[in-house]
């Protein structure tokens, strides 16, 4: 491994584009390995499937964190390895400081404590069967002792912290909208003052209004809680706006990463580039006259990757280099680092 | 016309800007209706809108704005107990769609007109390979033997970008990635050269390197062979890649038309104005995200007036009123486009350029 | 081909929280009400178990009094509502108390069922793979008999009572339960709401109490109803055989097999039991179909 050059930066509620020396992140992960055997084949065999390939990611304080890729590209199961609900096959997590990837039972669910998640899906992340107050309830329940008062208090204190009325504490699921249920879905996740959120997708089902919404939500309980975010999305501007350094993805491993406005305005990695190329901006003229970079083919299969760089198949800057040899993690000007022999 | 061709593909009458000269697909004042537990309601509330010849027009809006439903009531595609047009009518190059016998429909469907779907995974039949599933659908509408149905199924799989194209055919949907599972169905859409295509979400649930080459893909498809193209989505950056025209619904009925420069240019719809406002930017993050203040109304619980009027930041007293009924009719504006706001000779709304 | 899917459509904004606050029960009890088959149902079963409970006042003579100076009466004859058997019985009398026993056959039969099936099934569900393998294996090792003549196999060696005939039934019932909580807990396992309560740190026999079993309780409800029906027609069928209910009592399947050799002379002595089974079994079963449609969890949005 090379020595990570990426650090942090300690968020001010503004991306920084200067990476500061950071204290001990909220969340570390340190050349993390996941891999899953998948079934094939009619006899049953299985093949190794190597879903995060040696990925390295420090979140600081009070910072977002985008994460960035495609789909099969490595980053949910990044997010779930993090907060150990995968088991990784390689590697380290550290959570403020303390080593958890060995953890099991009673201490691993004390640990959960102080990670959450919120998931893509508002429809399925919240039991049909139960009324709000028991959902928000739930991690309360297993990890704080609290009087009936003070679970009530701090229950209504919830559903008025993410827009909604205690009236509804005892609604089912199906009488909420997506961005409603999506609300409570973040009361349950901070209810018990977690020092790190991972957001699965959690914007992608909702139309843009009620998507920005949840946004603004996300923002203002960092703002007032000092809270850090993993957010996973496949929405580049979404992550354009929330995060303060982004991490892009590619067949399980991070190809570049980098604080958010200069990864945006000046993408170092050829995939970074293509990516940004391929979202359609909302306005006729200017997607008319940009100039873009449409990737030919589809991203390999996770189980049999590509040798050498691992984007060497779809790249249009291809070189013979590329195809034998795994470049090297290199820091960008400007912050951040890139793995590609165009800048090594 | 012109004398003497070459034998190259021959351009097609394309180019039915604002769809007025010469269109292919009229939809007018189409009113749906849905069975609740409250009764009937109303969905659809005067839809009306045309589709020049090898056009592409986007229905844009967001969850709950009737875009899906249109998108069905055109191909007659309603769930039939719980749903019915009660008004208006769908006329496909001149012909009533509205009220055609089951029969006759089907005969149009997959013909003259078809469909792309979000999800190609459901709308593809597992158990069969591809090829044969494409072959059936030439062979339903166009008869002729397996062998030159198959052939036929080769030579769109092929047009669409799937490499292998022969041995391909015969693979089960399975075995395709999303991306090529999409260049699938657009190939069993094209098969039989329809007049319109009507393809609801179907880069949603892509990513977005292959969202461009589909769009790429449809784009090229539309333009060789002049078929009109039907875009239902809610990605106004989409839009403005792949349509000439756009329509914008909200609350189950058209609130503005125009040709997609003029629209993100100047639009002259509240709605249309926050929702490009609310667009998170890729080229730069401005402060607070803008949000559009409550939601979108059920059906059976309509504002009276102008329907986005409680949400709107410009709405005066006189938009509860709306017009003489209560309502408020669309407005015919300069430039083949129109709006259905009163204040919309009052305002000027910033765009996105 | 293309014109498959026609996803239903409905509006996700709703103002939704304008309706009235529902609990759970009363949206079950609003939508079973305008289940007018499973009402009818319900209301015959209800008849059926009332009529079973009061026999002794219902009765017109008492079940076991012979008189054999008037056997085989027609209905309406002597003072006898639905004629006499060959014994010269009261055929009325004798069905009020069959039914009584007909009915804890079947709730014995499919209590066995319940306690044999349901803790497997929720283990095979949510355990591992290896757990699961050997569970489903015994399953399908006791769904491979013929289940008549296990019966008949076990009551012969245990011996001809109706007790024994229905904990057999039970048992081989169970890999029902088993298989049905299994598929529902494996489809609840899939659910997101699993897999965040889980990364909140909720212990594993708090997941499966609070969010697996509550998700489960429909279908099994539903198949419950089902599997009485079954019940009493494996006990009317045991008792034919003579394997279940001993003389002098009966059930209604014990009445059909006496009246059976009277099938020409006396006709009632069959019509009658087979009627009451018929009605009831049907009962059964369109009552776990209402449940099925007004137990169904409340998903996506009730359109």
């Amino acid at each position: 491994m090379t020595p990570s050059v990426d650090r942090p930066a300690v968020g001010t509620g503004k991306p920084t584009a200067a990476v500061a020396e950071a204290p001990v992140p909220v969340a570390e992960v340190e050349d993390l390995d996941v891999e899953f055997r998948l079934r094939r084949g009619p006899l049953g065999g299985t093949v190794p499937l190597r879903a995060v390939r040696g990925i390295d990611l420090a979140i600081g304080e009070r910072e977002t964190l985008g994460l960035v890729g495609e789909s099969g590209s490595g980053k949910s199961t990044t997010g779930r390895a993090l907060l150990r609900l995968i088991e990784p096959t390689g590697g380290r997590i550290r959570l403020d400081g303390q080593d958890i990837t060995a953890l099991r039972g009673e201490a691993l669910r004390g640990v959960r404590r102080k990670m959450q998640m919120v998931f893509q899906d508002p429809y399925s992340s919240l039991d049909p069967a139960m009324v709000v107050a028991e959902s928000i309830a739930e991690p309360l329940d297993t990890h704080l002792a609290l009087t009936r008062a003070q679970r009530t208090a701090r229950l209504a204190e919830l559903m008025e912290q993410v827009g909604l009325s205690r009236r509804h504490l005892n609604r089912y699921p199906y009488e909420f909208s997506g961005g409603q249920r999506q609300r409570i879905a973040i009361a349950r996740a901070v209810a018990v003052h977690p020092r790190l959120v991972v957001c699965d997708e959690a914007v992608s089902a909702l139309d843009v209004s009620t998507q920005n919404q949840i946004l603004n939500l996300l923002e203002d309980i960092q703002a007032g809680s000092g809270i850090s975010y993993l957010f996973i999305a496949h929405d580049l501007a979404v992550v354009r706006h929330i995060a303060h350094r982004v991490a892009v993805m590619y067949l399980g491993e991070i190809v570049e990463t980098g604080p958010t406005d200069r990864l945006f305005d000046r993408p170092a990695h050829p995939y970074t580039e293509a990516l940004l190329s391929a979202v359609p901006l909302p306005s006729p003229r200017r997607q008319r006259e940009r100039e873009r970079i449409v990737l030919t083919g589809e991203v390999p299969d996770a189980a049999d990757p590509p040798p050498g760089c691992s984007f060497h198949t779809r790249c249009p800057y291809v070189m013979q280099r590329c195809r034998v040899e795994v470049p090297a993690e290199t820091p960008v000007e400007g912050g951040g680092t890139v793995r590609c022999h165009l800048r090594g | 016309m012109t004398p003497a061709s070459t034998g190259a593909p021959a351009p097609s009458t394309a180019g039915g800007a604002a769809g007025g000269t010469d269109p292919v697909l009229v939809v007018e004042d189409l009113e749906v209706r849905f069975a609740t537990d409250g009764g009937w309601l109303t969905v659809l509330d005067g839809v009306s809108f045309s589709v020049g010849r090898g056009e592409t027009v986007g229905i844009v809006g967001e969850s709950g704005s009737g875009k899906t439903v249109t998108s069905l009531s055109v191909l007659g595609l309603l769930p039939p107990h719980s749903s019915r047009i009660t008004r208006g009518s769908v006329r496909l190059d001149g012909v009533e769609l509205v009220g055609m016998a089951r029969r006759k429909l089907e005969a149009v469907r997959g013909d003259d007109i078809s469909m792309i779907f979000q999800e190609p995974m459901t709308s593809l039949n597992p158990a069969f390979k591809v090829g044969d599933q494409i072959a059936e659908v030439v062979r339903r509408h166009r008869g002729g033997s397996w062998r030159s149905a198959t052939a036929r199924a080769v030579e769109v799989l092929d047009e669409v970008g799937i490499p292998d194209a022969a041995r391909r055919a015969r693979s089960f949907p399975h075995e395709f990635s999303g991306g090529m599972r999409q260049r699938v169905m657009i190939a069993m859409a094209m098969a039989c050269r329809p007049k319109v295509i009507i393809a609801d979400e179907p880069t949603t649930a892509l990513d977005v390197t292959i969202q461009a080459q589909v769009l790429d893909l449809m784009r090229t498809m539309s333009r060789e062979h002049g078929t009109a193209v039907v875009f239902v989505t809610h990605d106004l950056g989409v839009v403005a890649d792949i349509c000439d025209r756009a329509v914008v619904m909200y609350a189950g009925q058209v609130v503005e038309q125009a040709v997609v420069d003029d629209l993100y240019h100047r639009p002259r719809h509240p709605y249309t104005a926050a929702l490009m406002t609310a667009m998170p930017q890729l080229t730069g993050r401005s402060g607070r995200l803008a949000t559009i203040p409550g939601r979108t109304p059920a059906p059976g619980s309509m504002p009276a007036g102008c329907r986005f009027h409680p949400r709107c930041a410009h709405a005066v007293d006189r938009c509860v009123d709306g017009d003489a009924d209560g309502r408020v009719e669309i407005r015919e504006l300069a430039g083949g486009r129109s709006s259905r706001c009163l204040r919309v000779h009052e305002l000027t709304l910033e765009g996105t350029e | 081909m293309t014109a498959q899917s026609a996803a239903p459509v409905s509006p996700d904004e709703q103002e939704a929280l304008d309706t009235p606050e529902l609990s759970a029960g009363a949206r079950f009890r609003r939508r079973f009400r305008r289940q007018y088959p499973a009402l009818l149902a319900l209301g015959w079963l209800v008849l059926v178990v009332l009529t079973a409970l009061c026999a002794p006042l219902l009765a017109t003579h008492p079940p076991l009094e012979q008189n054999l100076a008037g056997v085989l009466q027609r209905p309406g004859q002597g003072g006898h509502l639905l004629g006499t058997d060959d014994l010269g019985r009261d055929v009325y009398t004798r069905a009020l108390y069959a039914g009584r026993i007909s009915l804890v056959a079947a709730a014995q039969a499919v209590a066995v069922a319940v306690a044999l099936g349901v803790v497997p099934g929720l283990v095979a569900g949510y355990a591992g793979r290896r757990v699961d393998a050997v569970i489903m294996r015994i399953t399908d090792g006791v769904m491979s008999f013929p289940p008549l003549i296990l019966a008949i196999a076990f009551v012969g060696v245990l011996g001809p009572s109706l007790t024994n005939a229905m904990f057999v039934i039970g048992v081989i019932f169970a890999p029902r339960f088993v298989r049905l909580v299994r598929g529902s807990v494996l489809s609840v396992r899939q659910e997101t709401f699993i897999e965040a309560s889980r990364s909140i740190g909720t212990p594993t026999h708090r997941v499966i109490r609070r969010h697996v079993v509550p998700n489960v309780l429909s279908p099994l409800i539903v198949q419950i109803s089902l599997a009485a029906a079954m019940a009493m027609l494996a006990e009317a069928s045991l008792s034919f055989l003579g394997l279940g209910v001993q003389p002098p009592d009966a059930s209604w399947g014990s009445m059909i097999e006496r009246g059976f050799r009277y099938t020409a002379a006396a006709p009632w002595l069959t019509v009658f039991p087979g009627l009451l089974i018929a009605l009831t079994v049907l009962a059964f079963n369109v009552l776990g179909d209402g449940l099925r449609d007004s137990l169904g969890r409340e998903e996506r949005r009730a359109a």
